[in-house]
């Protein structure tokens, strides 16, 4: 029995789903001057936020994916088993900072992660698990929701990520790069780092069933450098690439796009771009490659599953949106065939989903349209 | 009989939007005071007011598009919307019946009835816009709540003027008492108008830059403006859906002066305080600090502060007005100030009185918290609220038990 | 939670008695009175269900009235009949017992938007006159009630537009319920002006009408004399603009239940507007409809006191009609609904 992804439901910068996908496609990117925290205290001044005033902005927008992808989905959480899981960075950790800054510690524990978010939206939820597991937590959730759904656990898995910036992240960022840039440019040449987007991200993954669905979810691969902390390790993202092709069973020469992690650092898209240039040496042409955070930010928990609803959106469409913000590829990139200025038409059938994530963490996702 | 409980705080004020930075806005002693931008103030000898310059219903907003609601309502809505979010409302609620609605104002639409008088003044009545006219009337201030959080119980608007929002609390505690709802978001909205800026410098009540409540030399209010919202619920309904609590509304008390339309009436007031008291079961004694109506006018502070201590006694506890830092926000006025009670209650801290300079010989017995919040136990607290037309409004909050 | 309404006091296009109320929207065609001679504005019509011969000074004296609104002399003038009517004279033994709740839609607009005005055609923004500045707030009408009658118990303002007499009704019955008052005048008054005038025919909501309706509201005590003229057994609310919701009906339904009436039992339903089968999914077809708007046009938010002035005149002249519950209902624009039930 093989997993389907039934519906997506998208919020970003740009607004839901449909309209990223039409901002992806036409090259926009939507970074912006940051307003809810003070630039010159954390040291950036801008990032890919959603523009909106109100408090929990994770909990929202997920909730609304929730609802959106339930009603696309046709699911009924009262009447099928259905778990719920989600993937964050940063939970609600903005809130926390609100509230310290204005010299309070009343802020109920419960309200740090997405159990209301998810169940206010799809009543009768059986389970709500919130997994912490940095930028690749999104995907770590989608691997576990495939277990659940091929072992029976369940009769469907909303699967969620969702993250906005905290002043805490933001500084951080901050202080890491010397110049803070002003919108994130993977695998160019003259990138000048990473930058925060706000996003949520909900697929509902069901075994596949007679009336299609959108896209099959072959495979996620695991894997945990158990090396640095924060740089990323080639051996170990290697792993995952091949732990995904091998369940997937899936040959790289089998693989038309890779949807990359491409934050934009120096040392991300340098490591990326030699794991994906060594693993598709052999094929010719090799993949297309693109990536999104140059369009949205990095959404962090949600940047995940993000890439992979475009990647849904690929199959069905085969439109592949364009690397925004690129214009020199770096040395080590020139030779990947990375979509450059436009989005451009091919026959997609099986992506390549990749995303790593602070402590190591690794989840490469292997997607196939359903034609 | 239930007990009534404050689970969410939505305040959309000149000192802060939402509970975090009203928080800091209080604790920090912040003000709203500024030069006037929503209307051409420059042929005023006066033109400073507490505005929300920041406000961005757009970004507020979940479900009323903005354009099909006049700036009061909107108030209403974002800061019902910043309650309910507080509180962790799922909206809708499985039975939205049982949850509704209470609003108070002063002069509701105020900035859509001054748009229409200058569609009068330019072209005749016919040249008034028939939108603007549809969104004139008051209930429209609670409708655009109910309509924002998707709510089907009882949708009203008391338009009792400055006490407006205690009349709100005080009906929704009502209504929750009763067993009629299990949720209701109550509060009050206003929006800073030529017209009121006109009326009350004429009335010789508007100051020119710094609101002094208890002051020896205070001069008079500045008007303001915002949206205050508090959701309350049945201490069930709260306890079962896990909510945090922040403080028990205890009980309310309204009367009227009966006596003049805009002079406060000291007896009256004295006679409210203590229906309040009684009708939530407290003793004078009881009560550690008094969210006073302290408009900052010589009157309303000397009545208020006579009427304190006809019933205090020497025992009055330390009072504080907030209008020191929002401005007059008229129908919305009691609602920060039963947002900031119930923040003391909660967080422990007295609200400052800022522009605080002279003790007033006349009101000796005023501890006014003067210019800096001060750490403090709050276990019962009272909220004033008075307005023209002499109606009284107090309510009553106390730390849970 | 119920009230006894004991008095009334009602003024309306049709005269000062719900009787020719009663009348006058039996016939349904709108009660012209010549209204060209009161503005120097221009008005959109010659005719209006307006007032005619509201003379302030010879109805309330002449200290104190010379600054009063319309709306204002006109809500002092019904409290005042529903106070003598009932037979209540407020004294220092009562006067902090009773109080005023009355309904409005955005307070008297001619005085605020003269007021406004004033700030844009004076040489200086500020040369308004602050003795008309009491008359732009909203609760001007209760509040001048209280001071003239004396009258210091709850006293509120409600807006609703054409329900807020139903709602002031439901607060009313609450504040008697909780114990806070032993009597209320509870009522609607809109005002004729220019500014109602033309703002009902740019909405196509006219004509625009006048009237003031006031009741003497009562807690049912033993010690209560004489004989009310009619109960007031609930008061349901609610918020429904979705069109798929069960609005009014459900409104209905849960006042009835509320009642402990029966849909069968229910001999008349009144309201601003009603067609004949309105509500026949509740109560039966038989149940007269009255309407109130076709006779004194839009009245706003004094459109549900008249509603109940109407059924008061049915119960007075009909002993046949005694005893049997009927209905108020409304509905606003914006999805509002509201129903009362009441028994003669």
């Amino acid at each position: 029995m093989s997993a389907t992804i039934t519906a997506t439901a998208l919020r970003t910068c740009f607004g839901d789903g449909p309209a990223t996908v039409a901002a992806l496609l036409r090259g926009a990117c939507g970074a912006a001057g940051l307003r809810r925290s003070d630039p010159a205290r954390v040291g950036v001044d801008h990032g890919y936020p959603i523009d909106d005033d109100l408090p929990f902005g994770p909990s929202r927008w997920l909730t609304d994916c929730v609802a959106e992808a339930l009603a696309a989905a046709g699911l009924d959480a009262r009447r099928q088993r259905v778990v719920s899981l989600v993937g964050t960075g940063l939970r609600e950790t903005a809130e926390v900072e609100r509230a310290a800054l204005a010299g309070s510690v009343d802020f109920p524990a419960e309200r740090l992660h997405f159990a209301d978010a998810v169940a206010g939206a799809a009543p009768g939820v059986q389970r709500v698990v919130t997994l912490a597991n940095a930028c690749s937590a999104g995907g770590s959730a989608l691997a576990l929701a495939q277990d659940l759904v091929e072992t029976g656990e369940a009769d469907a898995v909303l699967v969620g990520g969702t993250d906005g910036s905290s002043a805490s992240m933001l500084a951080m960022i901050g202080r890491v790069a010397g110049h803070p840039t002003s919108r994130v440019r993977p695998f160019d040449a003259d990138r000048t780092g990473v930058l925060l987007g706000d996003g949520a991200a909900v697929l509902v993954i069901e075994p596949e069933r007679p009336d299609g669905g959108l896209a099959r979810l072959l495979a996620t691969g695991l894997s945990c450098d158990a090396g640095h902390e924060t740089a990323p390790d080639p051996a170990g993202i290697l792993r995952a690439v091949h732990d995904a092709h091998r369940r997937a069973d899936r040959r790289p020469d089998q693989v038309d796009l890779v949807l990359a992690h491409g934050t934009g650092t120096t040392l991300n898209d340098e490591t990326e771009a030699r794991v994906i240039a060594q693993v598709f040496a052999d094929c010719e042409p090799g993949p297309l490659v693109t990536a999104l955070k140059g369009a949205v930010g990095h959404t962090s928990g949600g940047s995940a599953l993000l890439s992979v609803a475009v990647a849904v959106e690929v199959l069905r469409t085969g439109r592949v949106p364009p690397v925004v913000g690129l214009t020199r590829p770096a040395p080590e990139a020139a030779g990947l065939r990375l979509v450059r200025d436009a989005a451009v038409r091919a026959d997609v059938r099986v992506a390549q989903v990749d995303a790593f994530g602070f402590g190591g963490l690794n989840a490469v996702t292997l997607l196939e349209a359903l034609r | 009989m239930h007990r009534v409980v404050v689970t969410g705080l939505g305040p959309v004020s000149g000192i802060g939007i939402g509970v975090h930075e009203f928080t800091d806005g209080l604790r920090s002693g912040r003000s709203a005071a500024a030069p006037i931008t929503s209307f051409d103030a420059s042929g005023f000898p006066h033109h400073w007011a507490g505005e929300v310059p920041a406000f961005r219903p757009e970004a507020l907003l979940r479900r009323l598009r903005v354009a099909d609601w006049g700036r009061s309502a909107l108030f209403a809505a974002a800061a019902a919307r910043l309650a309910a979010l507080d509180a962790g409302l799922s909206l809708p609620t499985t039975d939205p019946g049982r949850v509704g609605a209470v609003i108070g104002t002063t002069s509701g639409e105020s900035t859509v009835v001054e748009q229409l008088t200058a569609e009068l003044v330019a072209g005749g009545y016919p040249a008034m816009s028939a939108e603007a006219l549809r969104q004139a009337p008051a209930e429209r201030l609670s409708y655009a709540v109910s309509a924002e959080l998707g709510l089907a119980g009882e949708s009203v608007t008391l338009t009792t003027a400055c006490s407006a929002s205690n009349y709100a609390i005080g009906y929704a505690y009502d209504l929750l008492c009763w067993g009629e709802a299990d949720v209701m978001v109550a509060g009050g909205a206003d929006s800073v108008c030529r017209w009121a800026h006109a009326g009350f410098y004429r009335l010789g009540a508007l100051t020119e830059r710094a609101c002094r409540p208890f002051d020896r030399d205070r001069s008079g209010i500045l008007t303001g403006e915002g949206g205050a919202a508090l959701v309350l619920e049945t201490l069930e309904h709260a306890q079962e859906r896990g909510a945090r609590i922040y403080a028990e509304v205890l009980g309310y008390g309204v009367n009227c002066d009966a006596h003049h339309m805009v002079a406060p009436n000291e007896d009256s007031v004295a006679a409210c305080m203590r229906l309040a008291q009684e009708n939530a079961g407290v003793k004078p004694e009881d009560i550690d600090y008094i969210s006073t109506h302290g408009t900052g006018t010589p009157a309303n502070d000397l009545c208020e502060a006579r009427a304190i201590r006809a019933v205090f006694g020497d025992r009055v506890p330390p009072v504080s007005s907030i209008k020191s830092m929002l401005g007059h926000t008229m129908g919305a006025a009691s609602g920060f100030g039963a947002i900031a009670t119930t923040l003391g209650i909660r967080h422990g801290f007295l609200p400052p009185t800022i522009n605080w300079a002279n003790p007033d010989p006349e009101l000796s017995w005023i501890d006014p918290v003067p210019n800096t919040a001060r750490p403090a136990t709050v276990r019962v607290a009272q909220n004033n609220g008075f307005a023209f037309g002499g109606n009284n409004a107090i309510t009553i909050f106390g730390a849970i038990r | 939670m119920t009230g006894l309404v004991t008095g009334w006091g009602v003024l309306s296009a049709a005269g000062d008695s719900v009787t020719e109320l009663l009348a006058a929207v039996r016939v349904g065609a709108v009660v012209g009175v010549d209204v060209r001679d009161r503005f120097d504005e221009p008005l959109p019509t010659a005719q209006a269900p307006a007032i005619a011969d509201f003379d302030v000074r010879r109805l309330l004296g002449r200290k104190g009235t010379s600054f009063l609104d319309r709306a204002t002399a006109l809500a002092m003038v019904a409290c005042g009949r529903a106070l003598a009517d009932g037979g209540l004279t407020p004294d220092d033994d009562n006067r902090h017992r009773v109080g005023v709740v009355l309904g409005t839609t955005t307070g008297s607009l001619k005085s605020t938007m003269d007021f406004s005005r004033e700030t844009l055609v004076q040489d200086k923004p500020y040369l308004v006159n602050p003795v008309l500045f009491p008359n732009t707030v909203m609760n001007c009408a209760s509040g001048q009630a209280a001071i003239r009658y004396g009258l210091r118990g709850v006293n509120a303002t409600v807006a609703g537009g054409p329900l807020a007499f139903l709602y002031a009704l439901r607060y009313a019955l609450n504040a008697l319920r909780r114990g806070y008052v032993d009597a209320l005048l509870v009522g609607g008054v809109e005002e004729y002006t220019p500014n109602t005038a033309w703002a009902a025919e740019l909405t196509g909501a006219g004509p625009a009408g006048e009237a003031a309706a006031v009741y003497l509201l009562r807690r049912p005590a033993p010690g209560l004399t004489g004989t009310p003229r009619a109960q007031v057994l609930a008061v349901a609310t609610g918020f429904q603009p979705e069109p798929s919701a069960d609005g009014l009906a459900g409104c209905v339904r849960r006042a009835l239940a509320t009642a402990k009436v029966r849909p069968a039992d229910v001999w008349a339903i009144a309201s601003g507007e009603l067609d004949t089968d309105s509500l026949s999914e509740v109560v039966p077809a038989a149940a007269q409809r009255m309407s109130v708007r076709p006779a004194l046009g839009d009245c706003q938010s004094a459109t549900g006191a008249l509603a109940l002035g109407v059924l008061l005149g049915h119960y007075a002249e009909d002993p046949a009609a005694r005893g049997r519950p009927a209905l108020i209902v409304g509905r606003s624009r914006d999805g509002a609904v509201a129903a009362a039930v009441v028994r003669g």
